[in-house]
């Protein structure tokens, strides 16, 4: 009887060892599968990041060749003209803002102090080749601290060369681009609305259908694309909408209304 | 119907019902590592059935066929286990020593009517080196993440409660155990109804996962 005790004890013992063994064996096949898992996942992740820094990195260096050519012309044209001071003026502000445009271009973000003094250069710029057919303001809330506040680069500027070649540039009277930065309630986040009383959207879609329109697509293409990208990033998370104001009340012209918020920094 | 006569029954059945499951899923196995274990399972089946027919038959008490078991069946398996693993020295040494002990055995014991427990013992042990090589390979590899869709790894599992149970209780602490007949085949059934099912599902695996 002890004998049959002592049998069935040890086989009881082995089979629990036999079980452990299997569920410590299980378990360290599942936590190295796990681990592994989550390196792929990080690798993926990582690569993936990499991706879109490459695909922002190249839409922040489209600047419109359209712009380039168009101030060198309107340099020429006050050349021609004999306009030194004028041309000298616009070439120092063209060659400033071609500079900090190529700074810019290898940089994620810039602060929001640094944006608005790029599109005042480019506004100034723009200003000149329409020789002051363009006014504009810039609106900055008092208790929006632009030093601290970062921005995406080249966020601003389509937006106004839109509002510019499309809004501005077929009406006849002088036209008027107004940029206002506000604060939110939300932490970290800004409002960015820009204003302009050309012809509006409404009139520029029906302009672009009879033309070829192709750079306005473009230029709104890069903008989205460059939205999507930022806001899969998880570091931002931008709202953007575009209306005819002719759609809002009884103004003429296009708003453009960004939301911004940096959560990288949250 | 004594549990002895019950047990063989359930042994040779789950036997036979891996080798024709192995069989119908030939297509699925053929160009891989598992046809081996289709050979081993038609190996042990037919030698152990052979066995069985002359014990009942012919009241044989030969124990070649189960020597030959031992000695083949075991060979096979280390080459499965190289078809995984890809180690030649390993392969080269678990040949090697399933050999040598059985020629030592076979100088001791009579072949014929005598089973070789202490070949078996250290084949046992040999089979145990490949299932822990395997298993450190695959933990290390990319291909743990899909672990339990791996056909080899569940036939190692039951490999490796089969050996454990012939090397600790058939002869590390048989002496301390008073095995009782029926004791001694509801532990051998146990075993080889778990291999002979690991192998079904590892073949299964290998069907649905390719």
């Amino acid at each position: 009887m002890d004998n049959l005790v002592l049998t069935y004890t040890l086989l009881f013992i082995l089979v629990l060892v036999v079980v452990l063994g299997m569920v410590f064996l299980f378990i360290t096949f599942n936590n190295r599968k796990n681990q592994l898992l989550q390196q792929q996942l990080e690798d993926q992740l990582a690569a993936q990041k990499k991706q879109y820094e490459s695909e922002l990195n190249a839409l922040r260096s489209q600047l419109n060749p359209h712009f380039v050519h168009n101030s060198l012309n309107a340099i020429q044209y006050y050349i021609q003209r004999n306009e030194v001071e004028i041309s000298e003026d616009y070439l120092t502000k063209f060659s400033k803002l071609m500079r900090l445009f190529f700074d810019y271009s290898r940089t994620k973000t810039i602060t929001l102090k640094e944006e608005i003094a790029f599109i005042k250069k480019y506004l100034d710029i723009e200003k000149l080749r329409f020789e002051d057919k363009i006014e504009y303001y810039i609106n900055i809330d008092k208790s929006l601290d632009t030093t601290d506040l970062n921005i995406p680069t080249m966020m601003i500027q389509p937006i106004l060369e839109n509002a510019v070649n499309h809004g501005i540039f077929h009406k006849t009277s002088t036209g008027t681009i107004e940029v206002d930065f506000k604060t939110t309630k939300e932490e970290n986040q800004y409002q960015i609305v820009i204003k302009d009383d050309g012809i509006g959207i409404n009139k520029t879609k029906k302009h672009n259908k009879n033309t070829t329109g192709t750079a306005k697509a473009h230029s709104s293409t890069v903008i989205a694309e460059r939205l999507d990208i930022l806001n899969d990033s998880g570091d931002w998370n931008i709202s953007f909408s575009i209306h005819d104001r002719s759609d809002i009340d009884d103004g003429t012209g296009t708003i453009v209304q960004l939301t911004i918020q940096n959560l990288s920094e949250l | 119907m004594t549990l002895v006569e019950v047990t063989s029954y359930i042994l040779y059945s789950s036997m036979i019902t891996a080798l024709l499951y192995a069989v119908i899923n030939w297509n699925h196995i053929k160009n891989k590592p598992e046809l081996w274990i289709l050979i081993f399972l038609l190996v042990t089946t037919v030698l152990d059935l052979c066995g069985v027919y002359f014990r009942l038959y012919h009241g044989s008490k030969l124990q070649v066929f189960s020597n030959l078991i031992i000695l083949i069946s075991n060979l096979i398996l280390s080459y499965w286990f190289y078809k995984h693993i890809k180690n030649k020295v390993l392969l080269f040494i678990s040949i090697s020593t399933i050999f040598l002990s059985f020629f030592i055995s076979a100088f001791q014991q009579n072949f014929l009517r005598e089973i070789f427990y202490y070949a078996n013992f250290i084949i046992s042990i040999i089979l145990l080196i490949n299932v822990f090589f395997y298993l450190y390979k695959l933990l290390l590899s990319d291909n743990v993440v899909r672990y339990n869709k791996t056909p080899a790894f569940w036939i190692s599992i039951g490999i490796v409660i089969y050996q454990i149970n012939l090397v600790i209780v058939f002869f590390l602490i048989q002496e301390k155990l008073k095995l009782t007949t029926n004791i001694y085949f509801t532990i051998i059934t146990t075993v080889s109804v778990l291999l002979y099912s690991s192998i079904i599902y590892g073949i299964k695996l290998s069907k649905d996962y390719g």
